[in-house]
């Protein structure tokens, strides 16, 4: 039987179609291993690369200090004044049992009073208001439209005094109305004498109440009365001044960071140290600083030193501010520190991660001898801060530097294409000191993991007779990086890099000079596995 | 193209793959019917030094040993080549007549191309497939290498003359995907060390739009034609044929790349601020081009095709006792196709009826990427309307992975 030709031909199609398809199946992807040999990277470090730029300075001969300010502590605008949030009442009503009737547009109330703002020790005169905020908020028992008018004539923006005018709506005795009403306070300018200038922390206050021109004649008795409530909240002084009396601001055990030194160890000998305690107080008040101490902290070591010398043995005086009408100019108060009169330098030496240190502050400690012209701005502050000079002429012995660094490899611990290498570093030291190289495999905590074998020196500069750096040396440092360790770098991708540094003089100090560099290259002798890390 | 995806434009020339062999399609038949539709299918490559152990453990995936490496490395020589060949045409012809003139008819044709082809230097493959670390203190001769790898179909419309077969189609062609690269040098010496690399590299490269990932990234045109002329020969029917296919050309689009280099590289390491800058060694290809100054410029550009010119001889006492599928007994022929590393392609085939259904194709042929290969193949005839035809141009290499190229063709000819 013959079969029809459109069976043969859709059958021919079939074939071809299933003969493709099943040429497009997904396969895994060849792998093989290849050994690379390669460079990776170059580098130049200079003194800029091992200390930041920002910090170090260089004299004409090109020798090289750093100069490094940390900031020991600041006391701000709230330490000193703080505005709470105060409340006051003024209430009114006949006097007698009544009935009065009020003809339209009469007044039948004004009230002239103060506000006593309490401010503890401090006595204010003038307060300019930086931010904040007043409420009125007046019930009316009254059965007639009342228009209430709450001014503050001690109170000015721009020379226009404070005024917060409502019309109040009929009300009872047992269903009285209210009328709330928020003003900001941002910018106003608050005379705080009184209304008669002979007072301090004191706001002259105006309260009147008048029937509305537009009402009827009211009649009310003893038992129809006014409340006001006046509400002061989040007062931010830009500006106050008068006496801010004596007292003492404790500033409490406390470190600052310090990052000059982190993540180095060892031993350092600085030729020569100068410091600079800076006080900079933008606040209108004579002080004095009693320093309990300031303490170099290196929390590797768990060593302390605290610096001895004439600031923490006795009081130091702080001068005042001055105030410049609108703004003002901070006193700077330098207490020069060396090795003549502090232990500085072992204080630094000690490679001090954080500084430590306790004070008490005492304000106007004789007393109110600005005759009330004691002043702060908003921007007011009264800082520390310590500046160190190291010209870095030094011995340096097992002046250890570790820093953890993150390798973000292909691949993942169960797939990568690098399996295992040599690394090369060929390093040519103009430097006077050398480097022990060490690299390890660290875990998230830091944990060394594994060593990584050999590593080596990189040797120091040839120094000449004038203790200067005449020629540059050439090393090479090997590091193995074995299939396990590499393993290990993947799953935890932490590598630990530790330079151990020593002066090529250690019995005298070596100076660093700008010049200084020493070039890197890392070569790597690595197998590879091709797709390895899919 | 995988590794071409990942590694850039050069690393196919150092990373030679794949072979190609050479399919025929049977043809040849002196065309009675009103309607004839041909479909062929072939898959091949071919290489003259690379093992098939090597290119099927590509293929297939998983880790190559050290061994199967080893021991293509060892074949190579001065002259290795390789290409690989996917695709597949349908022809359609019919009628008796066109525009009035008996004996010409019109021909329709669809066909997808997927071509490889490459010539390579014997150090491309070392460093390749073993790294440059063997050359540590000298010169691995990369070049001269070059390789193409093409992606097109083509839509073409033409004309047949029914008594003899010749024909001339013209069309449009499509072009998917192209990567090309030329290396007249490339001489890479390793530092001792590792100190340094020193590239001297005169070569261009160029690449088909890669954002694309829809159907077109390149139109173009193509003719196809076989001028056919049957003859008398030893006493016996037969005939001479020469065939260009896929004369044509490809205007590739203006976000194609290209790079052109005749310059020497030298790569000391990636310079890095700090030697604890380590996130300076985040590297990826971009930045490796950049640093090497190989970074590609955009633009569209103009490709000539694969294409294929065959002279054919057809001679001997026919072999099939149908008109639509009869077959001379021997055929010679010699063909050249415009890919890197396919050399002059000779074959010649001896064609014996089995029986009235079954007709074997024996035969030998020389050159294409490969060298010396036996062909096989076995026909059967449906009738009177239908051939179906399966076979291989490399017998030994389909059968063994110590051999070298593997190719299977499948025909399928209806005539009514």
């Amino acid at each position: 039987m013959r079969r029809p030709l459109s069976w043969t031909v859709a059958s021919s199609l079939l074939l071809l179609a299933i003969v493709i398809t099943a040429c497009r199946k997904d396969r895994a992807q060849p792998q093989w291993d290849l050994d690379i040999l390669a460079p990776l990277v170059t580098t130049s470090l200079t003194i800029g690369d091992l200390v930041p730029d920002s910090i170090l300075s260089t004299d004409g001969q090109g020798n090289v200090s750093i100069l490094y300010t940390a900031e020991l502590f600041s006391i701000s605008l709230d330490t000193v004044l703080t505005a709470p949030d105060t409340s006051f009442r003024y209430g009114y009503a006949l006097p007698f049992p009544g009935p009065v009737q009020f003809q339209p547009g009469a007044m039948f109330n004004t009230n002239d009073d103060v506000t006593r703002f309490d401010l503890d020790d401090l006595q204010l005169t003038k307060l300019i208001v930086r931010s904040g905020q007043l409420d009125v908020a007046i019930t009316s028992m009254m059965n007639g439209h009342i228009i209430g008018n709450f001014s503050l004539p001690g109170a000015s923006l721009n020379g226009a005094p404070f005024v917060v005018q409502q019309l109040l709506p009929p009300g009872t005795p047992s269903s009285p109305s209210t009328v709330h009403t928020s003003r900001p306070l941002d910018g106003y300018v608050f005379d705080m004498r009184g209304p008669d200038h002979d007072a301090v922390n004191t706001l002259a206050t105006h309260i009147s109440y008048a029937n509305s021109p537009e009402g009827n004649i009211i009649s009310i008795t003893n038992q129809d009365s006014l409340l006001a409530l006046v509400s002061y909240f989040n007062i931010v002084p830009q500006y106050a001044t008068g006496s801010f009396g004596t007292r003492t601001i404790t500033v409490d055990s406390a470190t600052t960071d310090l990052d000059l030194f982190r993540n180095i160890t060892g031993t350092l000998d600085l030729d020569q140290v100068t410091a600079h305690l800076r006080i900079r107080n933008g606040i209108g008040v004579d002080a004095r600083a009693n320093i309990h101490y300031i303490r170099s902290q290196n929390s590797s070591s768990g060593t302390d030193v605290d610096l001895i010398g004439s600031i923490t043995s006795g009081p130091v005086n702080i001068d005042r501010a001055i105030d410049l009408g609108s703004n003002f100019q901070s006193a700077l108060n330098t207490f020069n520190l060396n090795q003549g009169n502090s232990n500085i330098d072992l204080f630094l030496e000690n490679l001090p991660d954080r500084i430590g240190y306790a004070m008490d502050i005492t304000i106007n400690p004789l007393g109110n001898i600005s005759n009330g012209h004691d002043f702060l701005y908003y921007e007011s502050k009264l800082t520390a801060e310590m500046e160190v000079d190291v010209p870095l002429r030094l011995i340096a012995t097992n002046l250890t530097l570790r820093k953890t660094v993150t390798v973000d490899l292909p691949g993942s611990a169960d797939a990568h294409a690098l399996k295992s290498g040599l690394l090369h570093l060929f390093a040519e030291n103009g430097f006077p000191f050398s480097a022990a190289i060490e690299l390890s495999v660290v875990d998230q905590n830091g944990q060394v993991l594994t060593v990584l074998a050999p590593g080596g020196i990189v040797s120091s500069g040839v120094l000449a007779s004038d203790g200067f750096v005449s020629t540059s040396t050439a090393s090479r440092v090997d590091v193995e990086l074995n299939a396990a360790q590499m393993t290990l770098l993947q799953q935890t991708g932490k590598l630990l890099i530790t330079a151990v540094f020593n002066t090529a003089d250690q019995s005298q100090h070596v100076q660093i000079l700008d010049r200084y560099r020493m070039d890197l290259q890392l070569t790597v002798d690595a197998n590879y596995t091709v797709n390895g890390d899919n | 193209m995988a590794i071409i995806d990942r590694c850039g434009w050069w690393i196919p020339l150092v990373i030679p793959v794949l072979a190609s062999a050479q399919v025929d399609s049977i043809g040849g038949a002196f065309t009675i019917s009103d309607h004839r539709l041909t479909i062929e299918a072939t898959g091949s490559y071919d290489s003259n030094v690379i093992y098939n152990d090597l290119v099927m453990g590509i293929y297939r995936g998983g880790a190559l040993s050290n061994e199967v490496r080893r021991r293509t490395l060892d074949a190579l020589g001065s002259r290795n080549r390789g290409g690989q060949e996917l695709g597949g045409t349908a022809h359609y012809a019919w009628g008796d007549s066109l525009f009035g003139r008996s004996g010409l008819r019109p021909r329709f044709s669809l066909g997808y191309r997927n071509f490889l082809g490459m010539r390579f230097a014997s150090d491309a493959f070392a460093v390749s497939f073993f790294g440059n670390a063997a050359f540590e203190g000298r010169t691995a001769h990369l070049g001269p290498s070059s390789f193409e790898q093409i992606d097109y179909q083509t839509f073409c419309f033409g004309v047949e003359d029914r008594q003899t077969g010749s024909f001339l189609e013209v069309g449009v062609v499509n072009g998917s995907a192209l990567n090309t690269g030329q290396i007249n040098t490339a001489d890479l010496y390793t530092a001792m060390d590792g100190r340094y690399l020193e590239l001297a590299l005169d070569g261009n490269y160029h690449r088909s739009d890669t954002g694309k990932t829809n159907f077109s990234s390149g139109i173009g045109a193509v003719i196809s034609m076989q001028w056919r002329k049957p003859l008398q020969i030893l006493q016996s029917s037969g005939a001479l044929s020469i065939t260009v296919t896929d004369l044509g050309f490809i205007a590739w689009n203006p976000n194609s790349l290209s790079v052109t280099k005749d310059t020497t590289i030298r790569y000391e390491g990636f310079e890095v601020s700090g030697i604890l800058d380590l996130d300076a060694l985040i590297l990826n290809e971009n930045t490796l081009q950049d640093s090497l100054g190989l970074g590609y410029s955009k633009g569209n550009f103009l490709r000539m095709l694969p294409g294929k010119i065959e002279a054919k001889l057809e001679f001997g006492r026919l072999q099939n006792a149908h008109p639509d599928f009869q077959r001379a007994a021997y055929s010679v022929s010699l063909d050249q196709r415009l890919l890197p590393g396919y050399i002059p392609y000779a074959r010649v085939d001896r064609n014996l009826a089995l029986s009235k259904c079954f007709m074997l194709q024996v035969g030998a042929s020389y050159g294409g990427f490969g060298e010396l290969r036996a062909r096989f193949g076995l026909e059967a005839f449906l009738g009177k309307h239908v051939g179906i035809r399966i076979g291989t141009p490399n017998a030994i290499g389909l059968a063994s992975d110590q051999a070298r190229g593997k190719a299977l063709a499948a025909n399928i000819e209806i005539a009514w």
